[in-house]
């Protein structure tokens, strides 16, 4: 929303000096209302001046030119002019030559087919204050007493442009009004109220109005305006308009939105003869499913009960608080106008107006639950507007009908202790009183309780913080030091998943894997491409895109699309992601699962991804301290796996997730060349076997022995786990494989393992003869119980 | 038994042969071969010196006298050669030149992914301060996400427009982290002071600021007495660290949430013109980088806490703000596109 700060001054003083405008605006947007920006209305018009046009001659050389002499500081001025709607007594901007006009163009001496010509006369484009560049700018006869001033001291303005947002809860602040209010509070200078309007009516005429739901429509006020002349609006009145948006369209018209800009209450005006004269009835009802009625911007809409309406006794004749009709529109050869002002439902008129998908200047205001006194304030002001810029006259009683009565505002006490308990500082009562009655409160004092009334259009205030929060900003949040709070020490509740995810992306990260983080949606055809089905996986009933849909059950197919992204620019990489999975219940709630997805993806295949990828998970068990290793089971439990290529991973009995070579068939379908070995790793489930201690094992101070075993089996009945396991001897401190061979002079399916055995206790140094038997020993066991293994 | 002369004779013999032993020896490894040979258990020398004691006296005195001055000899040679050859050893490694800008590439580290590493950097100064980190479902009730947050059913927020929903009105993956505030209170008895991290979503298409997920810290503290001051300085010390700035001051714009009452936007000094004004603070000096304020006596209410007797103080913010912010990041896209050469611009673990 634009504000005018030239406005605002019509009711508080501002300061007109523009450091000091600026200083204060700054001080406003922290304490008040953010500003977007800041815009310099009217910028560049040092060299243009109001003028009045005393002569006008015919150009003797052109026929389309005239010759004009100009009146500015008392001296007349000749120009050559070629515009169309000029007139003696016109009161219009002027640019003397040498001047500059705002876009940067400088008008030079000419002279037009003989006649010299010493300036220029200006539309309102070529000002940049408009859009109208049929004619010079006939700024009427308003303007005469400033002939031979600057025109930028007139039209000039600095233009505040607020966040919506933070006054959604604010109705009073849709307003020149009541953003004055604020700046008066900043200031403290002056606050300039309306003057009591009074009507004095007293015409035998009423106007019939019904209204048929007193909860939506709560006050309706309404009157007729006759023999009113349809023209273009006065400048000053234009220019306002201008200023903050809001286009002109006729004199009624930007009479209703000047009210509304200015305190805030929409209005609508109907031509009267349009809706059936002054013996028809205004209806306010429900609108009937499928009514159809054309808006003012000629679009047809269909309505439902979500939406109410005004109407005549046999049609629709605008959306309530939305829009009016096109069919009672006040057009050029309007005569008289029924005029409304009404107080409707905010939250009725909020459905309404996304029901029928229009929002509009009123509806954003009637949205944030208006006044009733609005309502009242804003027709008697409009009605003494529209008389003056149209020569109307009233043609009935005023119609004032209150349906349901608003509920008042609640006195509020406040115990002054609770501004420091609040806000941390201490606030002098004085200073307090200060801002409260300047926010137009009213406050009674009985020593340290506050008895507050706030103002009829503060509906935001409701209980004491309300009013802190009012005296905090006010008195500025800035005031308030910054000092180490002292608290006393409270129990620390541990979050073991949280940690575990930490130590986990530490772990795989210092094994060279990057952390990827992709979206938790996904579609089915991502999830068809990676071999996946939709399955039960849960819906979003409102996706942004096709794209994501259904929240996802599985990482593996996010990952693929992130190995085919890199693999364009990398020939190697690790990559890794910790993200929750969501599962379908009989709960309420979805089941989310915490997983571990890590990827090995190298584009030259003589690299052995899977083994690695293996390592990182083993790393997990020694870094992770869990109390069991992990197992592998050679099957193929996920859906991108090579049957031959993956296993389940155990934790003792528990499925703890798998690993896999990926299929080539997705990798084909993802453009993926090269190996890819991915697991995923349920990481709730690794919670359990987290080991808390790490007792201290005795280091022998013997020498150890270390032997290699070469043992040979065939992997169609052995795996190298279970060859390991087959090699005990009570003194080995540990083993494990150093080398792996298949090939010749092997069979086929032969593998060869070297394993490395390391002897050790903690009483001496074992003799080699010793070793040898040992060794032996391993041997005949293992040769004696289990076929087809042997040794080289 | 040899006579005197002859074994002196032989030891002499013996002590030739190892003195060309040692000369002719190039090698440390076969050093210490020539070494065992004459001075192990079973070597000549050792085994003469065995028999000393089957000589008269003074033929003792003088083939012992003898041997030992032979023995010395010949461990002296050794000591020698053994200095040349680990000179020679030494002057071998050393004559080596290398380029010592060349290197390998051999230890690959991972990252860990920047959001992650601002979030452990929140987490940790608000635990440094005494807070509890917090976790609960990314997928929330309307009554966790909205209403106990006093947003009621008619909220502008809980639009189809603004809020993914799996049921209508109903089942939602939350929009804040604030839903943790009220799952908190409910759970624990005051004091708490807790920090939530975690993912949210919003119905709002990407651009360069905006992303249809996105990560939220939550900051809740409720105790008998917590204050607009407090959190004030919270906040002040944790961005100083978080931005390694002691210069960094921040300031609370008026705001308005439903949840809280003050209400604040939080600005910082901006780290880049110290305030001064320049392109990223669009010359205000400051940058807007959470919200914050104190909890709502109705949200209180809502979750059974006596708002006369407890108050306490709520911030929310997102750490893709705070890197866009510390590392200049352009875009907000880049944090979800996971490309490596992005990732590996952050490197940390």
């Amino acid at each position: 929303m634009k504000i005018s700060t030239s406005w605002i001054k019509e009711y508080t003083d501002l300061p007109n000096n523009k450091k000091d405008l600026y200083n204060l605006l700054d001080k406003f947007a922290q304490q008040c209302i953010d500003i977007d920006q800041i815009i310099e209305y009217g910028e560049g018009l040092d060299d243009v001046f109001v003028s009045k046009i005393k002569k006008i001659i015919n150009h003797p050389n052109a026929e389309k030119l005239k010759i004009v002499e100009a009146e500015i500081d008392n001296k007349n001025l000749q120009i050559v002019t070629g515009a169309p709607n000029i007139y003696v007594g016109m009161i219009c901007p002027l640019i003397k030559s040498g001047g500059k006009l705002p876009n940067g163009m400088v008008i030079e001496k000419k002279n037009l087919r003989g006649i010299d010509s010493n300036g220029m006369l200006c539309s309102e484009k070529e000002l940049g204050i408009g859009n109208d560049h049929t004619g010079i700018m006939d700024l009427g006869e308003y303007y005469s007493k400033h002939i031979g001033e600057k025109i930028s001291k007139i039209f000039s303005d600095t233009i505040i442009e607020i966040d919506n947002k933070i006054i959604s809860n604010r109705p009073d602040l849709f307003s020149h009004r009541g953003i004055a209010r604020e700046f008066f509070a900043l200031t403290k200078t002056k606050i300039y109220f309306d003057k009591e309007n009074k009507l004095d009516i007293n015409i035998d005429k009423d106007f019939k109005v019904s209204i048929l739901d007193k909860d939506f429509c709560t006050r309706y006020l309404g009157i007729i305006i006759k023999n009113v002349e349809i023209k273009e609006s006065p400048v000053w009145l234009k220019q306002k308009l201008n200023r903050v948006g809001v286009n002109s369209i006729n004199n009624i018209v930007d009479a209703t939105n000047y009210i509304m800009l200015d305190i805030g209450q929409p209005l609508h005006a109907f031509d009267l003869d349009k809706i059936g004269g002054d013996k028809s009835e205004i209806i306010v009802r429900k609108a009937k499913s499928n009514e159809i009625i054309e808006t003012l911007d000629s679009k047809r809409r269909i309505l439902t009960e979500e939406n109410y309406v005004i109407a005549n006794n046999n049609r629709a004749i605008g959306i309530a608080g939305i829009m009016g009709g096109k069919d009672s529109e006040v057009d050029d050869n309007t005569k008289n106008i029924f005029l409304e002002s009404a107080t409707f439902d905010s939250i009725k008129i909020r459905k309404s107006s996304k029901s029928v998908k229009i929002k509009t200047d009123a509806s954003i205001r009637y949205e944030k639950n208006l006044s009733q006194k609005f309502a009242y304030e804003g027709i008697l002001k409009a009605i003494s507007l529209i008389k003056d810029v149209s020569c109307g006259e009233e043609g009935s009683n005023l119609i004032d009908i209150i349906s349901k009565k608003e509920k008042l505002n609640n006195e509020i006490s406040l115990d002054i202790k609770k501004v420091k308990q609040i806000l941390g500082i201490d606030i002098d009562k004085k200073e307090i009183l200060e801002i409260l009655e300047n926010l137009n409160m009213e406050v009674s004092v009985k020593s340290d309780i506050l008895n507050i009334l706030p103002p009829q259009e503060r509906k935001d205030i409701k209980e004491d913080v309300d009013i802190i929060e009012e005296i905090g900003r006010i008195y500025g949040y800035n005031n308030i030091p910054v000092r180490l709070p002292v608290y006393e020490s409270s129990e620390i509740i541990p979050n073991p998943l949280y940690e575990i995810e930490k130590k986990l992306r530490t772990i795989i990260a210092a094994s060279g894997g990057y952390e990827i983080k992709t979206y938790s949606f996904i579609n089915e055809s991502l999830l068809k491409q990676s071999n996946y089905e939709l399955g039960d996986s849960i819906k979003i009933i409102n996706p942004i895109s096709d794209e994501f849909t259904h929240l996802r059950q599985t990482l593996v197919p996010s990952m693929l699309k992130t190995v085919n992204l890199n693999a364009k620019n990398y020939d190697y990489f690790r990559l890794f992601e910790i993200a929750n999975t969501y599962f379908k219940t009989k709960e309420e709630l979805p089941d989310e699962k915490l997983n571990l997805c890590i990827s090995i993806y190298s584009k030259n295949k003589e690299i052995g991804t899977f083994f690695e990828l293996k390592n990182i998970i083993d790393n997990i068990k020694e870094y992770l301290n869990l109390s069991e290793d992990f197992n592998y089971i050679k099957e193929s439990n996920s859906e991108e796996a090579i049957k031959t290529q993956s296993a389940s991973i155990y934790l003792s009995d528990t499925l703890i997730g798998n690993i896999t070579n990926v299929h080539p068939q997705i990798k084909d379908n993802f453009n993926i060349i090269g190996n890819l070995s991915i697991c995923n790793l349920n990481v709730d489930l690794l919670l359990k076997y987290i080991n808390k201690n790490r007792l201290y094992k005795a280091i022998s101070q013997y020498q150890e022995i270390t032997e290699d075993l070469n043992v040979v089996y065939n992997k169609k009945f052995y795996n190298s786990s279970q060859i390991l396991s087959l090699i005990n001897d009570d003194n080995i401190r540990e083993k494990y494989i150093i080398d792996i061979y298949e090939g010749k002079p092997l069979k086929e399916n032969e593998i060869s393992l070297t394993v490395r055995l390391k002897f050790q206790n903690f009483e001496r140094t074992f003799r080699s003869e010793e070793i040898k038997g040992k060794m032996a020993n391993i041997k005949d066991t293992i040769s004696k119980n289990n076929k087809g293994i042997y040794f080289r | 038994m040899l006579d005197r002369k002859k074994l002196i004779n032989q030891i002499s013999t013996e002590r030739d042969q190892a003195i060309i032993d040692i000369d002719d020896c190039k090698d440390l490894e076969v050093l210490k071969k020539i070494h065992s040979k004459y001075f192990g258990k079973d070597s000549y020398l050792s085994k003469t010196i065995s028999q000393i004691k089957n000589y008269d006296k003074k033929d003792k005195i003088e083939i012992g006298q003898f041997s030992n001055k032979v023995k010395g000899e010949i461990q002296n040679k050794i000591k020698e050669k053994e200095l040349i050859l680990k000179n020679r050893v030494f002057l071998h490694e050393i004559e080596r030149d290398i380029d010592v800008t060349l290197s390998t590439n051999n230890i690959n580290i991972g990252s860990i992914h920047p959001i992650s590493q601002m979030m452990d950097n929140i987490t940790d100064n608000f635990k440094s301060f005494g807070f509890s980190i917090a976790s609960g479902p990314e997928i929330e009730t309307d009554w966790f996400c909205f209403q106990a947050l006093n947003m009621d059913i008619h909220h502008p927020a809980r639009d189809m427009q603004d809020t993914f929903y799996i049921e209508e009105n109903h089942i939602l993956p939350r929009t804040h982290t604030s839903s943790m505030q009220i799952r908190t209170m409910l759970k624990q008895k005051p004091p708490i002071r807790i920090l939530a991290p975690g993912k949210v979503y919003r119905n709002e298409n990407a651009d360069s600021r905006h992303s249809f997920m996105f990560y939220q810290y939550e900051g809740l503290v409720i105790d008998k007495s917590t204050n607009v001051s407090d959190l004030k300085s919270f906040l002040t010390i944790a961005l100083r660290n978080i931005f390694e700035n002691d210069k960094i001051e921040i300031r609370f714009r008026h705001s308005y949430f439903p949840y809280t009452e003050p209400s604040f936007e939080v600005d910082a000094t901006c780290i880049l013109c110290q305030g001064k004004g320049c392109n990223v603070c669009s010359n205000k000096g400051w940058i807007e980088l959470l919200g914050g304020g104190m909890v709502h006596p109705q949200v209180l209410r809502n979750v059974n806490i006596d708002p006369e007797i407890y108050q306490g103080f709520a911030f929310g913010g997102g750490p893709e703000r705070l890197l866009i912010v510390k590392n200049m990041i352009q875009d907000t896209r880049y944090f979800f596109e996971n490309d490596l050469r992005f990732l590996n611009q952050f490197k940390q673990i």
